[in-house]
């Protein structure tokens, strides 16, 4: 190998590592997807679970279908990256099966770290969880922009 | 330069060979994609999808019947420009995706060099509406310029000095994927980076208006075999099937070969077990952590397969689920994914959620296999709406499957939602309507209430009356049915919100059913209307008098009111009363005499709906009503049956002295028939007249059926064992004489009646 080519060689290699991955994925696309725009500090959420009809809406791991209207969550985002983001909560029943999702999309002016607070309400009173006492252990998923960031686990009872 | 020029020489010396390397990796990669190829050309034409041009210096203004599409990160006035485009894949609605290809044609470029990026589109949106500003009329984009993803799919550098006409290709083969395993489809927005491009003119893209050179989507996919069925014997399950041919003006790129055959016991195949693209299985060999087990490969293109326990022997009474993927002679299976585990394409947790499947339980003594099952994409599904032989449309999440209850697969790819739908949609036939087409009326949870044709996926129209959420389904009064008291031009769309934060400004809702106009509205707690807390159940169209009849809750009590009769030309409340907090709809008896009404946990009230009297009542015990009420025999006195906690029950209701004479002085009586009939977390049952038999949801897993006479739980029909699945509310096709339901494994089974 002469030096020249020793030179040029990282760059044939990324060349010919790409070739290969375009093989090795089955189809050869035209895909160059954009990273995400890099956080100094990791993103963090806090999760918060209420009857959402209830003053003040506080925290809550156990709630009893009698009197349950609304399930209110609220996400308090920390160092989101600027950028357009889209968070979802996923609703998940105790047998493991996805019950509902909520998604909102929400911006943080680039170079900063935004802290933004997303609540979100779901209907409980009324539908399918109270009419046929859904009890159980159900779950919470949290997402930023497709990737899991949380869960949380609550009590539907009697 | 004369530093850079050992390099430039050996690469001229090397490019020759580079060429014929990534010659040869093309050659390996592009033919063996899949079997069909088929290039969609968006055109001015087409009824579903669109495209449109969003402009931050006309912020206000909607281009969606624009020739072109202008995208500029910071254009001539200094204000950004982007386009949003929906391709419409309504003719492909049971394919699975091997590559997706958007083409875009440049007309105009620019004087710089940028790259355009494609990120997926987050929300609903209409192109003959949507602007910088909003996304529908009057609704407001949750960041003005669209809302997308943050993480562009893919990118292309467009050079400023490029020659044009040209057309330029994005691989979304990822998106397309996932929109076929469940997320939602609300397209693509197109924006030059400005951290990489700056070009005050922007690039001009065709449009699906433009005369020639409109957008493509190049779709490479193999399509699921059709008209699966099986047939369940004595220890063996047959199964039959129909292999895909090839789609009119399609590229063939391979043959068809066979199939593959999945099986599971007890539960059903799992979404994620997916055989790998380009693999050769055995047979008895397992796929997939739930060891799913491969029970048959072919690729003599059989269309029928006798499991007999080649694989283990079939143990009687048990369900057994069955997945038959295509497969072409290059081994690549009707998947969303390309390969099973990773790289582009790689299978998420859906990968197989659209292949067809389906249950047969063997048995010494009787078949009881289910018609077809359908796998909304493992979310938890609405009770199905009916139109006889036509569609059985269901709400999954964010998602609305509308599938063809003959064959149990889908007429239409899903469509789209901005919120979650919790209820069962309502139907209605073309020839009763007065819009003349198949219909679903859906409110969602995203205050929108939405009419899809279904015959199509268009959503012919989507408004948001009163800014509130629906969970229930809407009525509707056709006009055709009605009498000369209704004096609307055309069909009536109702519904009631629920409005958590209120217990007494709720609404109801009255549309036309043509074009989505609001009728009418009553708002609760405003002028002489009473307190409205929020709406649970679909009303009760009165045709006879002239009324419609809601329920809701009642802020806990009694002291406000929880039925109403509304005027269905005005919305005028008739009548309201105070019976405590009503979760389920009102039902009319067939004459339209009495009015039956269950209160949460209370009592079955027997009301004349003339007066608004109540008649009789009765109270099991067992935790009082948790359902509505179904009303058997065609006159006075009725049978009804309804559940509670844990059983069914059956009463007759006659009016006193005369049974079939009510007097608001003489009331009416309650008599047992039988019951409680234990069934565990029962649904509303489902009985009319002339049916001998009821048919109840189980959260055992099972369809019930109960003689209308006696009450026994003489048969079931059991859709998943699974520990923790709910059979929900059950529903009928008259016409092909199903009985379909949706259960919580995301599932929805048909099976015929009687059992």
């Amino acid at each position: 190998m002469t030096e020249a080519m020793r030179k040029m060689n990282p760059n044939l290699v990324r060349l010919l590592a790409l070739a290969g991955a375009m093989v090795i994925s089955g189809c050869a696309q035209n895909t160059n997807p954009v990273p995400p725009p890099g956080a100094a500090q990791p993103v963090a959420m806090m999760l918060t679970l209420c009857n959402s009809s209830e003053q003040g809406c506080s925290d809550g791991t156990s709630f009893s279908l009698g009197n349950f209207r609304d399930l209110g969550i609220g996400v308090d985002w920390k160092n989101v990256p600027g950028g357009t983001h889209t968070q979802q909560v996923a609703l998940v029943q105790p047998n493991g099966v996805v019950y509902q999702t909520v998604s909102h999309s929400f911006a943080v002016p680039d170079g900063m770290l935004g802290t933004p607070a997303i609540n979100d309400v779901i209907p409980v009173a009324g539908t399918f969880i109270t009419q046929r006492s859904q009890t159980g252990e159900w779950t919470i998923e949290v997402s930023l922009d497709g990737q899991t960031v949380g869960t949380q686990k609550f009590q539907f009872t009697e | 330069m004369r530093r850079l020029f050992p390099y430039l020489r050996w690469f001229a010396a090397i490019f020759p060979h580079l060429i014929a390397v990534f010659s040869l990796f093309a050659a390996l990669n592009s033919p063996a994609c899949a079997r069909e190829k088929k290039t969609l050309v968006t055109a001015a034409s087409q009824k579903r999808g669109g495209d449109t041009q969003l402009d931050a210096s006309a912020s206000g203004t909607n281009f969606g019947s624009a020739t072109s599409l202008n995208v500029a990160a910071k254009g001539s006035t200094g204000q950004a420009s982007r386009a949003i485009v929906q391709f419409d894949l309504s003719s492909y609605p049971n394919i699975g995706v091997k590559r997706a290809d958007m083409g875009l044609t440049v007309t105009s470029v620019g004087n710089k060099t940028g790259s355009y990026e494609v990120h997926p589109a987050t929300n609903l949106w209409q192109e003959s509406s949507a602007t910088w500003t909003n996304r529908l009329t009057g609704t407001a984009w949750t960041t003005s310029g669209a809302d997308f993803n943050a993480t562009a799919t893919a990118s292309l550098t467009i050079n400023g000095s490029s020659a044009t006409p040209a057309t330029y290709t994005w691989g979304i083969t990822a998106d397309v994927q996932s929109w076929y395993g469940g997320a939602q489809n609300f397209g693509h927005a197109l924006l030059e980076n400005p951290s990489v491009g700056n070009d005050v003119n922007g690039i001009l893209f065709n449009s699906r208006e433009a005369a020639s050179s409109t957008p493509t989507l190049a779709l490479t996919f193999l399509q699921q075999v059709a008209n699966l069925k099986a047939t369940a014997g004595n220890g063996t399950v047959t199964l039959t099937w129909t292999n895909p041919t090839t789609i009119s003006g399609a590229t063939s790129l391979e043959a068809y070969a066979g199939v593959l055959i999945l099986r599971q016991v007890d539960k059903p195949v799992s979404a994620t077990s997916v055989p790998a693209d380009g693999t050769t299985y055995t047979a008895c060999s397992t796929i997939g952590a739930s060891a799913d087990v491969v029970v048959f490969v072919d690729n003599t293109s059989a269309i029928t397969f006798t499991d007999s326990g080649l694989c283990g022997g079939l143990t009687n009474d048990h369900a057994y689920s069955y997945k038959v993927f295509a497969v072409d002679t290059a081994h690549y299976y009707s998947t969303e994914c390309s390969t099973a585990t990773s790289g582009s394409g790689a299978c998420s947790a859906n990968g197989s959620a659209i292949v067809p499947e389906v249950v047969a339980i063997p048995s010494a003594t009787a078949s009881a296999q289910a018609i077809w099952v359908f796998n909304t994409l493992a979310m938890a599904a609405s009770a199905p709406g009916i139109n006889p032989s036509t569609s059985a449309v269901t709400g999954s999440n964010t998602l609305l499957f509308d599938i063809d209850p003959q064959t149990g697969l889908q007429i239409v790819p899903p469509v789209s939602f901005g919120g979650a739908i919790s209820s069962r949609p309502t139907l209605i036939d073309s020839a009763d309507d007065s819009i003349a087409q198949n219909v679903a009326y859906v409110p969602g949870q995203d205050n929108f209430v939405y009419a899809v044709n279904t015959d199509t996926g268009i959503l012919d129209w989507i408004v948001n009356p009163v800014s509130a959420p629906f969970v229930a389904s809407a009525g509707l009064q056709a006009k055709l049915f009605s009498g000369a008291t209704y004096t609307l031009a055309q069909d009536l769309v109702v519904a009631g919100t629920h409005n958590g934060a209120t217990t007494s400004a709720n609404r109801f809702v009255a549309l036309n059913a043509n074009t989505g106009a609001t009728a009418w509205t009553v708002t609760g707690n405003s002028g002489t209307v009473p307190a409205l807390d929020i709406v649970n159940s679909a009303p009760a169209i009165d045709y006879l008098h002239g009324a419609i009849w809601f329920a809701s809750r009642s802020n806990a009590g009694t002291a406000q009111p929880s039925l109403w009769k509304l005027d269905p030309n005005a919305g005028t409340v008739l009548f309201s009363a105070k019976l405590g907090p009503i979760d389920y709809s009102p039902t009319l008896a067939p004459l339209s005499d009495i009015l039956f009404v269950s209160v949460n946990g209370g009592s079955l009230l027997a009301i004349d709906p003339v007066t608004g009297t109540t008649l009789a009542s009765v109270n099991p015990g067992d935790g009082g009503l948790k359902s509505s009420v179904a009303v058997a025999g065609g006159s006075l006195p009725y049978t009804v049956v309804f559940s509670t906690s844990t059983k069914v029950w059956a009463y007759k209701f006659a009016c006193t002295p005369v049974v079939n004479v009510c007097s608001t002085v003489t009331g009416g009586t309650f008599t047992l028939l039988w019951g409680g009939t234990a069934v565990t977390t029962p649904s509303t049952p489902l009985t009319f007249y002339p049916l001998t038999k009821v048919y109840v949801g189980g959260g055992d897993g099972k369809i019930h059926e109960l003689d209308l006479a006696t009450g026994v739980d003489g048969k079931q029909r059991l859709l998943n064992s699974s520990s923790g699945v709910t059979v929900g509310d059950v529903s009928i096709d008259t016409t092909l004489s199903y009985v379909i339901a949706s259960a919580t494994d995301g599932r929805v089974y048909a099976f015929t009646f009687p059992f």
